[in-house]
């Protein structure tokens, strides 16, 4: 998800951040929200369990496999993957992969910045003075 | 020569410092965020802003898919609209410095493992 802010009336971008959120695809609609936090509740048991049920799922197969002499066929692990993710219904955006399913509070704008401008500062003061140093030498 | 030189130097440290503190002064964004969300299910976003000037400001949630298309409908203005639009007026200083915005993703079929 990218956040952009700008002042009414203006196109200047005073902040643009990014953040990551995971897409799950929707199991019920219709849903009232004391059922919706049911699901959430038990969303972790139902992935678990459909992680189990792929894995008895592909089992066999790969035994199949094994006995015709094909256990180390890349295709078929690959059919075997695409299924357990297709099952499973998760769907990821962004780069980082959050561990908790709360709300997350994110932080940026000037603390940032200003850390960025200081750490500038320190190295032009540093180059100033091996400048100022090699002078007097 | 080398005083000469060196209040020169001194002067565009101090130039240069200012420069530096013009730049850090920025908005500072608090941003409150559901980890997980469903397709087709709307969750909300809470956005809050610190250290800026009084006025009006309009506030973009892009929601893209793994192809970088867009994916999310923000509500603005009374009516689900694409997420390439900025909800305008969402916040006004010094009046109210936060918001809640109501997103949901819909139609997203494309995946990333």
């Amino acid at each position: 998800m990218i956040l952009k802010i700008r002042k009414t009336g203006t196109t200047k971008i005073l902040a643009e951040e990014n953040y990551s959120i995971v897409v799950e695809a929707s199991e019920k609609s219709g849903k009232t929200g004391e059922e919706s936090i049911k699901i959430d509740e038990n969303l972790e048991e139902e992935k678990k369990e459909i992680n189990e049920k792929n894995k008895h799922e592909i089992e066999p197969t790969r035994r199949d496999n094994e006995e015709k002499g094909k256990g180390n066929d890349s295709e078929e692990r690959k059919r075997n993957k695409k299924r357990i993710v297709k099952t499973s219904n998760v769907i990821k955006l962004g780069q980082s992969k959050p561990s908790k399913k709360e709300n997350v509070v994110y932080e940026a704008g000037s603390e940032k910045i200003k850390r960025h401008a200081i750490h500038w500062f320190v190295a032009f003061l540093l180059f100033v003075l091996v400048m100022m140093a090699k002078r007097k030498i | 020569m080398w005083r000469g030189n060196s209040w020169y130097v001194v002067m565009i440290a101090i130039a240069f410092f200012l420069l530096c503190m013009n730049t850090a002064r920025a908005v500072s964004v608090k941003f409150n965020s559901p980890v997980f969300v469903r397709v087709g299910e709307n969750f909300t976003v809470h956005v809050m802003l610190n250290d800026v000037e009084d006025g009006s400001y309009d506030i973009k949630t892009e929601v893209l898919g793994t192809n970088g298309e867009r994916i999310g409908r923000v509500f603005s203005e009374g009516k689900w609209r694409s997420t390439f639009y900025y909800v305008k007026n969402a916040i006004k200083v010094p009046e109210r410095n936060d918001t809640s915005i109501k997103l949901k993703v819909e139609n997203y079929i494309g995946m990333q493992f």
